[in-house]
């Protein structure tokens, strides 16, 4: 078996298994779908990214940073698996409760091996966080991009909150991503990071005999699963079970494409450039 | 080697405390007097150091101590010029703070009375004699990361103004009363006086000067205020380094007048981390750390308590060999005008609302 057909089969394992995880939920909660689906064979750590070609009615579900390189397909459903993942969710319901108040900045950082995610990768779910946590649209950036593998920007949203979003490919293959999330309130300081650290913790460290191994399981309905894999099964559970307007998800996944590109351009004409359509 | 017989000027700066220790310590120097701006430093420096005399006059000090080599200017950024003219007067050599000032002219007069004296003048750029950053430059001459992509840094503490109002003074910080941008109730002035490190790192670690830079204020976290208090800034260095870097005064503070135990609000006072994206692979630093950590006395919060500073050995090391041996500083005055050029940069981006262009 040659390297890319053996990359293809454990995709084909993965995605058999998140759809029977899904199902699982799906059974469990006497959810039923209003149509066939399926999850799409790219996800990630299934590196480049492609939207599927459906050629039938079924729903296709698919991590919506990883479609950004053809147009999406009218029964294709764009997900936002990070919203589902439970240190977003707290930081989210941390700021709608205004546990911390009034947001004025924030600090996202989101660094891989660029197998697990591109740039462009990055980029989406950055710019979906930051809209979705703010609470407000990105109205203008300025960006700078090194060879492909690194984007610094600088954004202001509408609201008047300012963000910056640190993205890179610069870890070695087979690093797990490094990321951090700072939301900085005139009253408090809200972070999925522990103060005076620099990467993420894991809740179990076992030193054995033959190597140290860590993990973090942080889904008990979906144990074995990591977090990006239980938030792709939430929210691929949440969109079959309360099935959103396919033309609003599509017309969001154009939004962020559209600050992905204007990404590339900003760093192209060296310039601000304002978002269409959004201003404060 | 002879001692360098040495005193501080002004006091008001938020480094003051920092030489006391190092002052008294050093093996290296004879701390021969200080001159105190107003009453209150005078009676702080009273409490923290003994047997040294103390002036509220600074031609008192000089006349009465000749025998001053060098001096600290521990003082507001708007009083390094007139203490510069003085210094250059009675061939005294000169440890500046780490702005010397924004207005470029005034920096080149300084230059020029400096180089005239045939002074050392050494600003106060303390990172560079920091270890992990040292290590840092280590590895990157090492190849461990291949070439340079990307720098992201910040240089975040605690506002000081409560303890050193002139912080919060355009005028005095800044230099001159020049508003942020049009309809902004905000002056120059603020966090980004306060944070020239990152700019001068990178310079350092990538031997480029700055291209292109960008900057953005955010609505102020101390409303009260009339200076900037966070801020954030990208851009590019002419060699193609991209970077981003966040200066700010972010981690809120209690307003304490003067600084000790009890003054953060925010866990962690101060932080300086830095991410280098290579070629090869990715340098992620805290500057300083590893820390302890407790929730005691005088506000029961969980503070961070840091472990390690003695950059100023290694400053004040390089500074009276410069002295001694006629030799120029690392961090002079010439070479450190573009990291002073670059943050006017900043501010003048914020004003034009759109990336500058830096010569």
């Amino acid at each position: 078996m040659s390297i890319t057909e053996e990359k293809q089969a454990l995709a084909t394992a993965s995605k058999n298994g998140l759809e029977a995880a899904i199902a699982g939920l799906l059974t469990k909660y006497s959810v039923k779908p209003k149509s066939e689906w399926q999850l799409a064979p790219n996800g990630p750590g299934d590196g480049p990214t492609n939207c599927p070609d459906a050629s039938d009615d079924t729903l296709t579900l698919v991590p919506g940073n990883f479609c950004l390189d053809a147009p999406l397909d009218a029964q294709s459903l764009p997900l936002l698996p990070w919203r589902s993942e439970r240190r977003f969710i707290e930081l989210k319901q941390i700021v709608d409760t205004r546990t911390v108040e009034p947001l004025l900045m924030c600090r996202f950082a989101c660094l891989t091996d660029g197998e697990s995610m591109s740039l462009g990768n990055i980029l989406y779910r950055e710019f979906d966080l930051a809209e979705w946590l703010c609470g407000s649209p990105i109205e203008r950036l300025y960006a700078t991009v090194a060879d492909e593998r690194s984007a610094n920007v600088v954004a202001r949203l509408a609201n008047g909150i300012v963000c910056s979003i640190e993205a890179a490919t610069t870890l070695p293959q087979g690093t797990t991503m490094q990321d951090r999330h700072e939301l900085i309130a005139r009253r408090g300081i809200a972070s999925d990071r522990v103060v005076d650290t620099q990467i993420a913790q894991d809740s179990i460290y076992a030193f054995t005999d033959s190597k140290v191994s860590r993990y973090t399981d942080v889904d008990g309905e979906l144990f074995g699963l990591d977090a990006q894999e239980a938030s792709l099964i939430r929210s691929a559970f949440e969109a079959l079970s309360q099935p959103p307007d396919l033309s609003d998800t599509h017309q969001s996944h154009q939004h962020l494409q559209d600050l992905i590109s204007l990404t590339w351009e900003s760093d192209r004409l060296g310039e601000r450039l304002s978002v269409e359509g959004v201003s404060a | 080697m002879k001692p360098v017989k040495i005193a501080m000027l002004s006091l008001t700066h938020g480094h003051t405390r920092k030489y006391f220790q190092t002052l008294q310590d050093s093996p290296k120097l004879e701390w021969v007097a200080a001159h105190a701006d107003n009453d209150t430093v005078r009676e702080r420096f009273c409490r923290a150091v003994g047997g040294v005399p103390c002036y509220m006059d600074e031609d008192e000090l000089f006349d009465r101590h000749p025998e001053i080599e060098a001096v600290v200017l521990a003082s507001e950024n708007s009083k390094h010029l007139s203490q510069i003219e003085k210094c250059a007067q009675r061939g005294v050599h000169i440890l500046s703070m780490k702005i010397p000032t924004f207005d470029m002219d005034e920096y080149d007069r300084m230059i020029r009375l400096v180089d005239e004296a045939g002074l050392v003048c050494q600003v106060e750029l303390e990172l560079h004699y920091n270890p992990v950053i040292r290590r840092i430059q280590r590895l990157l001459d090492e190849g461990a990361i291949g070439r340079l992509l990307s720098m992201q840094a910040t240089n975040i503490t605690l506002s000081p103004v409560w303890a050193f109002p002139w912080q919060g003074v355009p005028e005095l910080s800044y230099g001159s009363r020049i508003p942020l941008a049009e309809g902004d109730p905000r002056f120059r002035g603020g966090t980004l006086c306060d944070h020239p490190h990152v700019f001068d790192l990178i310079r350092w670690l990538t031997g480029s000067e700055f291209e292109h830079v960008n900057a953005e204020v955010a609505p102020n976290m101390r409303e009260d205020l009339e200076v900037e208090d966070l801020m954030l800034v990208n851009g590019k260095m002419a060699d193609g380094t991209s970077f981003l870097f966040d200066p700010s005064w972010s981690r809120l503070e209690e307003r304490l007048p003067e600084p000790g135990p009890g003054w953060e609000i925010f866990p962690k006072r101060m932080e300086v981390n830095i991410t280098l994206g290579g070629e090869t692979g990715t340098l992620m630093a805290d500057c300083f750390g590893p820390n302890v950590y407790h929730n005691g006395a005088p506000r029961d919060r969980y503070t961070v308590q840091y472990t390690y500073f003695d950059e100023w050995i290694g400053l004040i090391d390089e500074f009276v060999d410069c002295v001694r041996h006629g030799r120029t500083p690392k961090i002079n005055l010439k070479w450190h005008r573009q990291t002073i050029e670059v943050m006017n940069a900043c501010y003048e981006s914020i004003s034009a609302g759109r990336p500058m262009t830096v010569n």
